[in-house]
């Protein structure tokens, strides 16, 4: 039971404010941004403000947030936040402060529809079409190609897969605007890469997580069918039995709207499509999926004089022929008594820096290509160096994105949508792309 | 309709406003009248008074437009209770808007007249609610349901004389799914005294036939409601079980935790299925432990927390690198990790997890690093095996340059010499390197300087260590480090080091009896320097004795015992406490779930709320609404384990200076009166006992010192009295409360309040009256020597 569903702008203003019953007294957006001001970095997402919780969360740089004064489930509410913001979306167009306040109506017209007395009402998009009446204004498309996909890309500033600007538009639900809507359904298969290798280049954890996300522009009655894999295995009864097969996903799950009945013999989905955007399966693979491994990194210490240290990085990519990463961001801790870096770089499209404040280098690459190698030469300047400086360097964190490619291989090898209201086929877009989630390499030697 | 009473800042706004809005009023449905109107709720949401145009935008309502009527029910359930007179104008509105032909417009009406706060709501609300409750249209009867619960909250007795309960009951029959479930939350709200809805037989099979009808926020409510079914036989089990499989691959986590709350109150009452269960389950619980939203995986990540120790067949120990931090995971999420692995140990892992925890030692961040260190000592306390290893990892993780790891290292690394002191010489061959790095440390200091008393005798360096900071005394204010520097050098002076020590102790000593304002420090100097006086020998004696001893046992924190069956899936898990801890919130508002009564008395409505102490810190306190007195035991349960993983034993409190001060400041105290020793009573009992008991004595004297409760308990051990609980300490005044029992059989029981000025105020109350005095007095010395000087 919820009391309190608001949203606030970085900057603490409220943005809305939906009372549900009138239990907790006082401004609380502001007392909820005195206890988060100090502490940003490691304030937790369930706040206990006394006789009531805060539960929180920041996407796309607002904050959401309830309050209750009951022992609830936190994580039904945060699936309810999670599930609030996509809405958002689908009804604003995009989730921004700007396009929020642009859309105040239609935003409290949600809060009124999803949340009645503090209990939850129904969050689908589909279903809210019946009761929602205005139409959101849309703001100039400039803006609008920075919505990114937020759920895929767990973490604030990490706004780097961009959906089409396509699939930026509001739904277009009611009014003349619904009779020439758009026929077209996207289709996002992402993949979010967890590897950590060790120093003498060994796996130590590797981990794929995928979701196949939906955004449905189709009329609601459509049925979509999508083939996967047919050598598609889920789950392994026995961690060290040998199963034949190129994909075993650990786990997998699915959204409401899929049927399953083919899925045992063919890998057949076949969704009935709500309206809007959603998750049609997500799943998890770990086992030895060293095809997580994308990137390969060779180190070099050199000692000089007792008070230069260079370190040689080269990176190297084992993605098969025609990919490539791109967006390379290496993040490399220093010593904490190092007073200089300088750098020689080999290759072209990349750059690097030191953060004097942080002693973290930032290396950036545009592009890796398939087989492709960049190197750099860090030169450090530690004037107190001893026998354990060179421990304090790495681990050394690689955030990138390849386009088109999915490191399971997991793929849609037909896709058919059938609705009967329309004879042609709509607009399929399906798009490939992999990330990394945590990429880490360990550095420092033993 | 003037209002221009009310002192508005942007007055000029307000009234172009009015006037547009008067310009408009003429064509009712007009766009522009639409947006002047949107423009007042604009106003409002931004926080501006705009109350005064209420007349104005109660009669906008009267239109054929949904959005416009939408807005200015915003703008109604706003400002209503500011303004009584004019809201009866808009209960009219409401009430006519019942009767509209738009299901949308019927309900919003119904739901924004229930939000009133108006005098007199329940003769209005009556006939709309009925009507509200028996609409054609499902979306005004999911409204009207839930208008119950809300009408109950401020009109209870109006609900009861509508008999809405049985009403209710009804409409869980409802063929629209949501106005299933909004009933089962309606009732749970009206009947909360009761403990919520009642589910037999009947409603559980219904729900679960149509349990695929429902939302996944409709199918977590009903799982819950499940969750308090006593499954009748097997064939209903297997349907259940069969029934609930498909929903463990639900996308949504709240559902899934409700799915495996439901599968834990099931093994509960069956243990046999619970392999079956930990393998359905480990799968998911992985899955949720990497799940993209981090707020989500926090929360899964203190479930899993419960679950290992609940579900031992869960086996996540081989998934133990699901564990790990990755890169991207927020502090929060990277300290929970990271204090969960101790839990995921196991002979085959041991080794790597202690290698990830000593790379986790050195994230950037404070907070992790230092949640590192603490849970490696923890995993070493648990398993003696892995102490060799974890001392290694302590020593390597000493020379690498991070200052804010550094005292936390040192407190860590002296708990683990203390109890295994042949692993003592990796560390104290360091010490001199690390002096720098404690500077700004007294902990860090005082570790250091213990470390040097107690192991080095052997290494060169440290009398001229400890003469470093003899010399700089003056500087010191830390009692704590002033305390350790003195006891160790004593030790060193009398173990073997005396020529190099004798003029800095000397100095140390009068410096400490002459000049120290620290009563403490000062006693203790005196103390040593009466021993050296009067035989050095004998002290030499006391002093060799090592002061660690591997028997000492360092209480390792257990997870505080959550009553599990009702507190999972809930904020109790995340903040590893019973509900009762953190909700306030009193009847109707009452979510816990109901225990049913033992017995039929129990369910007097006089009974007092009680907390069950000892016994039963977790379960859910029943709340049974009229409490005639104040509850006695209204204080929170202590778990005197329960922080220790923080606060190691602190050098101050050095084992060895208790050994040495203890038996010369009070040998056994001379007994007045004859205590069972290990008397044991429970919370119940003493709240029945206390309230039995009727004349009390009550005594009062001032402190020198405030005791902790876990000192006091100890001491008041020696006396044979027994400390049963106290509030928390941050707490002014502390609520203490202690019992013993007379060989003879009676009780002695008191309750004592220290305030924080040192002052304790005792209520006696003892069943032999002729044991009162003597009790008085015997309670008086237990303080005597620990935290009161004695009686002049």
């Amino acid at each position: 039971m919820i009391s309190h569903l608001f949203i606030c702008s970085p900057r603490g203003d409220v943005i809305a404010i939906k009372q549900y019953r009138d239990d907790i007294p006082g401004n609380i957006p502001e007392l909820f941004f005195d206890l988060i001001k100090d502490s940003r970095d490691s304030i937790q997402p369930v706040i206990d403000a006394g006789g009531y919780s805060f539960l929180w969360m920041k996407k796309n740089g607002l904050y959401f947030v309830c309050t209750t004064k009951f022992n609830t489930s936190p994580s039904l509410v945060f699936e309810m936040i999670n599930r609030f913001t996509v809405l958002l979306k689908d009804y604003c167009g995009v989730l921004n402060e700007e396009s929020l306040r642009l859309n105040f109506v239609l935003v409290y017209e949600l809060l009124d529809e999803v949340l009645d007395f503090g209990y939850i009402q129904g969050t689908s998009t589909e279903l809210l079409k019946t009761y929602i009446y205005n139409q959101a204004i849309e703001i100039p498309t400039e803006q609008s190609i920075f919505d990114s996909l937020d759920r895929v890309v767990s973490f604030e500033p990490k706004k780097r897969i961009q959906s089409s600007v396509a699939s930026a538009k509001p739904l277009a639900l009611v009014g003349p605007v619904a009779k020439d809507r758009k026929n077209e359904v996207y289709i996002d298969l992402l993949e979010r890469l967890t590897v950590l290798i060790g120093v003498t280049g060994e796996l130590i954890r590797s981990e794929i997580n995928g979701v196949i996300q939906v955004k449905s522009y189709l009329s609601g009655t459509a049925e979509i069918c999508m083939g996967l894999n047919e050598d598609l295995v889920v789950g392994r009864p026995d961690r060290y039995a040998p199963v034949y097969s190129s994909i075993i996903l650990d786990y997998c799950s699915f959204h409401e709207s899929v049927l399953l009945s083919n899925f045992e013999d063919h890998k057949q989905l076949s969704i009935q499509a709500p309206d809007g955007e959603f998750i049609a399966m997500n799943y998890r693979i770990t086992a030895d999926a060293t095809s997580a491994c994308i990137l390969k990194l060779y180190t070099l210490f050199e000692e000089i004089d007792n008070r230069y240290l260079h370190l040689t990085l080269r990176l190297n990519s084992t993605l098969p022929a025609a990919y490539h990463a791109c967006n390379i961001i290496a993040t490399i801790p220093m010593p904490n008594s190092t007073s200089a870096v300088s750098f020689e770089i080999g290759g072209s499209m990349q750059t690097a820096e030191f953060k004097t404040s942080k002693k973290v280098v930032i290396w950036h690459m545009k592009r890796l290509d398939s087989g492709g190698e960049q190197a750099i030469k860090i030169k450090m300047n530690i004037p107190e160096m001893n026998k354990s400086t060179k421990k304090e360097i790495g681990p050394m964190g690689v955030e990138f994105e390849v386009p088109s490619y999915l490191a399971s291989r997991l793929e849609i090898r037909n896709l058919k949508v059938f609705d009967p209201r329309r004879a042609l086929q709509p607009q399929r877009w399906v798009r490939n792309v992999t990330h990394s989630d945590s990429y880490v390499f360990r550095i420092a030697p033993n | 309709m003037s209002t221009n009473s009310a002192p508005l800042p942007p007055s000029s706004e307000i009234s172009t406003l009015r006037n547009s809005l008067h310009r408009n009023e003429t064509q009712r449905d007009s766009e522009d009248y639409r947006l002047t109107i949107q423009k007042v709720v604009a106003s409002m949401t931004q926080g501006i008074d705009v109350s005064s145009l209420f007349g104005e935008m109660v009669k906008a309502s009267a239109t054929q437009d949904v959005r416009q009527k939408k807005l200015v029910y915003l703008y109604i359930c706003r400002y209503a209770d500011e303004n009584q007179e004019l809201s009866l104008m808009a209960i009219n509105t409401l009430i006519k808007d019942m009767n509209d032909q738009n299901p949308t417009v019927r309900g919003l009406a119904l739901r924004s007249l229930c939000l009133l706060k108006l005098k007199g709501l329940p003769e209005f609300v009556r006939v709309p609610l009925k009507s509200g409750l028996t609409d054609k249209s499902a979306y005004v009867r999911r409204v009207a349901v839930l208008s119950v619960a809300k009408l109950y909250r401020h009109y209870p007795e109006l609900i009861h004389e509508l008999n809405m309960a049985s009403f209710l009951y009804s409409t869980i029959k409802d063929r629209d799914a949501q106005v299933v479930i909004n009933s089962i939350c309606a009732l749970n709200e009206i009947l909360a005294h009761e403990g919520g809805i009642i589910i037999n037989n009947n409603i559980a099979g219904y729900l679960l036939n149509r349990f695929n009808e429902f939302s996944e926020w409709g199918q977590a409510v009903v799982l819950e409601t499940l969750t308090k079914y006593k499954i009748q036989d097997e064939s209903e089990l297997i349907d259940l079980l069969n029934r609930m499989d498909p929903h463990l691959e639900a996308q949504n986590t709240g559902v899934l935790m409700a799915v495996i709350k439901l599968f834990m109150a099931i093994i509960n009452e069956i243990p046999q299925l619970q392999s079956d269960a930990a393998i359905r389950i480990r799968p998911i619980l992985l899955n949720i432990a990497s799940s993209p939203c981090s707020e989500i995986c926090y929360s899964a990540l203190a479930h899993i927390e419960i679950l290992i120790d609940k579900l031992p067949s869960l086996s996540l120990q081989q998934n133990h690198k699901t564990f790990y931090c990755r890169y991207s995971d927020p502090v929060y999420v990277k300290v929970k990790k990271v204090e969960m692995l101790a839990q995921l140990i196991s002979d085959k892992n041991m080794h790597e997890i202690i290698n990830e925890l000593s790379e986790a030692a050195l994230d950037s961040n404070i907070e992790v690093g230092k949640r590192a260190v603490n849970t490696i000592k923890t995993i070493a306390l648990r398993h003696p095996n892995a102490v060799e290893l974890c001392l290694v990892k302590f020593s390597e993780l000493l020379t690498i340059e991070r200052p804010h790891i550094i005292t936390v290292l040192l407190v860590s690394s002296t708990t683990l010499v203390r109890k295994f002191p042949d692993k003592a010489d990796v560390f104290v061959n360091h010490i001199p390197d690390l002096l720098q790095h404690v500077e700004d440390s007294v902990e860090g200091r005082a570790c250091l300087v213990w470390l040097l008393g107690e192991f080095g005798t052997t290494l060169s360096e440290s009398p001229y260590i400890l003469e470093q900071y003899i010399n700089s005394i003056a500087d010191e204010t830390e009692p704590s480090f002033k305390l350790n520097l003195l006891s160790a050098s004593m030790k060193l002076f009398l173990r073997g080091r005396a020529p190099e020590m004798q003029l800095s102790l000397g100095k140390l000593l009068a410096y400490y009896i002459e000049e120290e304002m620290d009563m403490d420090v000062h006693d203790r100097a005196l103390l040593y320097y009466r021993m050296l006086r009067e035989n050095v020998y004998e002290a030499q004696k006391i002093f060799s004795k090592p002061a660690h001893s591997p028997e000492l046992s360092f209480d390792i924190p257990t997870e505080q015992q959550l009553e599990f069956n009702s507190e999972f899936n809930s904020l109790a898990v995340i903040y590893s406490r019973p509900s009762s801890h953190f909700i306030t919130q009193t009847p109707p508002y009452v979510t816990r779930p109901y225990k049913p009564a033992e017995n039929p008395l129990d369910e007097l409505p006089t009974r007092q709320l009680h907390i069950e102490l000892n016994d039963l810190p977790g379960s859910p306190t029943r709340v049974i609404p009229p409490v005639e007195q104040p509850p006695l035991l209204d204080i929170d349960v202590s778990e005197p384990a329960v922080q220790l993983a923080e606060e190691v034993p602190p050098p101050s409190l050095d084992v060895f200076d208790h050994l040495l001060i203890t038996p010369v400041c009070d040998e056994k105290p001379k007994e007045l009166i004859d205590l069972i020793p290990d008397a044991k009573l429970s919370s119940k009992e003493f709240e029945r006992l206390w309230r039995s008991i009727t004349s009390e004595q009550v005594v009062e004297f001032q402190l020198a010192v405030l005791p902790t409760p876990k000192e006091w308990k100890q001491t008041a051990q020696i006396f044979n009295i027994t400390l049963m609980a106290w509030s928390p300490t941050h707490i002014q005044p502390m609520k203490c409360f202690l019992y013993a029992q007379h060989t003879e059989g009676s009780w002695l029981l008191v309750q004592t309040l220290i305030s924080a000025d040192k002052d304790l105020k005792a209520m006696i109350r003892v069943q032999n009256s002729a044991l009162s005095n003597t009790f008085r007095t015997h309670f008086k010395n237990s303080f005597i020597g620990s935290w009161m000087p004695p009686d002049v």
